[in-house]
């Protein structure tokens, strides 16, 4: 579906009379959960979740009790960078930028399939100091209901920094937050989900700053040619296998299309293209390792 | 579980009428077209490809995109002039 030019992603971000009510009685809960709680450190990446988080504490906050940060290396894409900053400027979040260092630990560019663990024990370690000299009571993140039923190892690190998750904790999911942030004017609302490039390798094989730059740079080039919705390029050593919008699949595999995909992802740095017959899958490099069963089993080739 | 087979999804997309070579990279198969396939342009045939690979132990069914040259030599050719 192509709203105003975007892509909004599988979603009902609209609200209707029947569920208004009740997302606004989230909504209003979270105000009250972050006036009990008084004071935020927020772990911001600039995606639906963690934008919205950030937009209501502002709201219900003075401005000193709450700071977004955002944890920059080179997993973090810099478009994604540059849309945190975009909307923390136009609902005057107070950002800090923090480096993290990832990938200087090898347990995490050894690439397990608990790599997110690493990662997020390296970006709570950085930013509780922060919180402390900051006197932020608090360190939340912006993770929601749906996803608590996702394998996420990162979540361990969260807990064991005393990270919280008020978005899961009052039972928004992901559609609640879209329809949200759409009713009040946060640009986020139809961004697609954007994890970390990591997340483009497969289990086991090494995570370098080199292959995360081709993996965006790659993502970038497919985006130039107008490819607006849930994409992701896995790397597959010197083949990019591209995962499309399932409803683009097609489109993209004509003799001409295909040539232009194909250059494009080569000018890259990827000697070989192949497009995923499927589409775009969340998740897809945790069926493919078998650390999750494949959770749509009658696909529909499109 | 199914037993995976390179050799078996191969065989089983040229009777499909997808004329390709298949490479496994773990549970993923890359159909590599031959020159002049465009089989899987058709949405029966792909969603009938992706059913096979299933069936042949991969969880995941790409095509390689092939250099144009590489699909049309002739092409190649004459624009190499």
């Amino acid at each position: 579906m192509i709203f105003a030019g975007h892509y909004v992603s599988s979603m009902q971000p609209a609200l209707t009379e029947a569920n208004e009510g009740e997302l606004r009685e989230k909504e209003r809960l979270l105000a009250e959960w972050l006036r009990v709680h008084r004071s935020v450190l927020i772990g911001f990446s600039g995606g639906v979740d963690s934008a919205y988080l950030a937009c209501i504490a502002v709201e219900v906050l003075d401005t000193d009790s709450v700071l977004a940060v955002v944890g920059k290396s080179a997993s973090y894409p810099e478009a994604q960078w540059a849309a945190a900053r975009d909307v923390a400027r136009a609902f005057n979040i107070p950002v800090l930028e923090v480096d993290t260092e990832e990938l200087a630990d090898a347990r995490y560019t050894a690439n397990p399939t608990n790599r997110c663990y690493f990662c997020k024990t390296e970006l709570w370690s950085r930013l509780a100091p922060i919180a402390a000299a900051r006197g932020l009571t608090y360190i939340v993140d912006g993770t929601n209901a749906d996803d608590l039923s996702d394998y996420r190892p990162g979540a361990r690190a969260a807990a064991e920094w005393g990270v919280l998750s008020p978005l899961a904790t009052l039972g928004f999911t992901k559609a609640d937050i879209r329809a949200l942030s759409r009713q009040r004017g946060i640009p986020t609302w139809r961004q697609p989900s954007a994890p970390c490039l990591s997340s483009r390798i497969p289990y086991g094989t090494q995570v370098t700053s080199e292959r995360l730059r081709r993996i965006e740079a790659a993502e970038k080039s497919l985006r130039d040619l107008g490819i607006a919705g849930d994409l992701r390029v896995r790397f597959h050593g010197d083949l990019a296998r591209i995962e499309l919008p399932p409803n683009e699949v097609a489109a993209w595999l004509s003799p001409e299309a295909a040539e232009r995909l194909r250059a494009s992802v080569v000018d890259s740095g990827f000697a070989r293209v192949a497009v995923d017959l499927r589409g775009f899958r969340s998740g897809s490099l945790n069926v493919l390792g078998g650390i999750v069963a494949d959770a749509t089993p009658n696909e529909t080739a499109a | 579980m199914t037993a995976r087979s390179r050799e078996g999804l191969e065989r089983a997309l040229r009777e499909l009428g997808v004329h390709c070579a298949v490479e496994a990279f773990d549970a993923l198969a890359v159909a590599v077209p031959e020159p002049g396939d465009r089989s899987l342009e058709r949405e029966d045939v792909r969603r009938r490809a992706l059913e096979l690979a299933r069936a042949h132990g991969f969880s995941h069914l790409a095509v390689e995109l092939r250099k144009s040259e590489d699909l049309h030599p002739d092409r190649a050719t004459l624009s190499g002039d």
